[in-house]
């Protein structure tokens, strides 16, 4: 019974590599395949995703959680599932507005984020370049975003906060051309220290603008 | 000696009890200062540091003096603030973000609102309600702005003579914590009634002609050095001294006048009970 269960074990644990790897990926041989380097450009829409603070003091206040997000990336695709590179953009976190002692003051709130991602397609070698899993990913990154803030009262004061913070986006990409995809991404971003967080989906361009 | 009854239940309190000290507390003069005018503690009490509720409550937790962080705002007045920058360790979240002399008063009171609610109060009020509702005896005003120190001489000078008025034992030093704080006070035109506290290096604080110096607890006891500084008629304290044992180490062998700690009762606790 023990030795069965140990080949059982045995097998769970090689099968997915068994379903993973392929000759071409031998890497025993000292060749590899085509590196590229993928520039995204996306844009889409976002939503704050925590509560705005507005000041007691301000009255007939209204909050708009709604904003814009856009992002340009650039992700070294290697011969093997995991790629790297970085990210920026800007993405509107929310504004609000209100009265105080009787006059318009407002505040608008917005990040740049700067950023190390890392991204990784949900299968490599399994199915077909048609696969549904080959052309989701998953995408991470850690770095710093700059929080850019303006107050609109009486004077117009803008400040900056540099936060430490995360994201985490999820994709499907369709091919367009040899160089050329289309995907939407869902993405969440949080900046840790001003305790930010935010939801975007983004409709992207992926284009493959270097290959050796 | 004090005298009562108490019980633990519900009923009177029936069954009589008497308080004795066994030893009298140390009666040497000490200054404990309370860090940001209650620094940890005030954590602990759902009123943020540096605010008038807070210095109202100082004396109940041990301290007999306060330090508090004066800035200026864009219009330069005076208010009390901590940090280099407006952040969600002193502040309710509002989106802003940069430092104290970013805003003018005006918009610092409608639109930020501190931890627990509280508006930041200015250096007036603040030493208005010292004079006028507390019993404490000493207050450090640290120099963190930039720019010109008249305006807070002003109201040192206006509020040292307010406490004199009303028979209070009460000492209002400007403290220098760097070089421009140090300039500002070099800058200012008359230094008369202006008393400072030094807190650099002892040679400075005798050129400055500083009443008070006070060194950063982690130079050490520094004991030839506060004996000649206190032989040459200045009160020595340390800052910002939280850890326990090096607590009871300062208050009892060092000799100071004072301790400025984030935890103001571990002092108290440790000077008063000192043999």
């Amino acid at each position: 019974m023990k030795t069965i269960l140990l080949w059982l074990g045995l097998l769970l644990l090689l099968s997915p590599c068994r379903a993973q790897f392929s000759p071409a990926t031998d890497t025993t041989g000292g060749k590899r395949c085509t590196y590229h380097v993928v520039l995204t450009v996306g844009g889409g829409t976002s939503l704050y995703g925590t509560a705005i603070g507005i000041p007691p003091a301000w009255q007939k206040t209204a909050g708009n959680y709604a904003g814009t997000s856009f992002t340009v990336r650039a992700l070294w695709h290697p011969d093997h599932r995991f790629r790297t590179g970085i990210e920026t953009g800007l993405t509107t976190f929310y504004s609000y507005k209100g009265t105080v002692d009787g006059e318009a003051a407002s505040v608008t709130v917005s990040a740049i984020p700067i950023l190390l991602v890392y991204q990784m397609p949900l299968a490599w070698h399994t199915g077909t370049e048609r696969s549904f899993f080959r052309r989701m990913a998953i995408t991470v990154g850690t770095g710093a975003y700059l929080i850019r803030s303006q107050l609109v009262q009486k004077s117009t004061v803008n400040s900056q906060e540099i936060s430490a913070g995360w994201l985490a986006a999820t994709s499907y990409t369709q091919p367009l051309s040899k160089s050329l995809r289309l995907a939407v991404e869902a993405r969440w971003l949080n900046a840790t220290a001003t305790r930010e967080s935010d939801y975007a989906i983004q409709a992207q361009v992926l284009w493959r603008v270097l290959s050796w | 000696m004090l005298r009562g009854t108490f019980d633990t239940g519900p009923a009177t309190a029936a069954q009589p009890i008497t308080l004795t000290y066994l030893r009298p507390l140390n009666p040497k003069p000490f200054e404990v200062i309370a860090h940001r005018g209650g620094g940890r503690t005030s954590d602990l009490l759902g009123v943020s540091e540096n605010t008038l509720a807070i210095l109202r409550r100082a004396a109940r937790f041990g301290a007999t003096g306060v330090e508090i962080d004066v800035r200026y705002t864009k219009d330069s007045v005076p208010v009390l603030y901590h940090d280099n920058r407006l952040n969600q360790r002193l502040i309710q979240k509002n989106g802003l973000s940069g430092g104290i002399s970013d805003y003018t008063y005006d918009q610092l009171q409608t639109s930020f609102r501190l931890l627990y609610g509280e508006q930041i109060p200015t250096l007036e009020q603040a030493l208005l309600t010292i004079v006028d509702r507390t019993n404490l005896s000493f207050v450090w005003l640290d120099a963190k702005f930039t720019g010109s120190m008249n305006q807070v001489q002003v109201l040192q000078q206006t509020y040292n003579e307010r406490a004199r008025q009303r028979g209070r034992k009460l000492q209002i030093v400007i403290g220098l914590p760097g070089t421009d704080a140090v300039d500002a006070y070099r800058a200012l035109p008359n230094k008369a009634n202006t008393p400072i506290l030094c807190e650099l290096d002892p040679a400075l604080a005798r050129e400055l002609n500083a009443p008070f110096w006070a060194p950063r607890w982690t130079l050490g006891p520094q004991y030839d050095e506060v004996n000649a500084m206190q032989a040459e008629g200045r009160r020595v304290f340390v800052w910002t001294l939280d850890d326990l044992p090096f607590l009871e180490q300062f208050s009892n062998r060092a000799n100071l006048n004072g301790i400025l700690s984030n935890y103001a009762p571990a002092v108290a606790y440790y000077h008063y009970t000192a043999q």
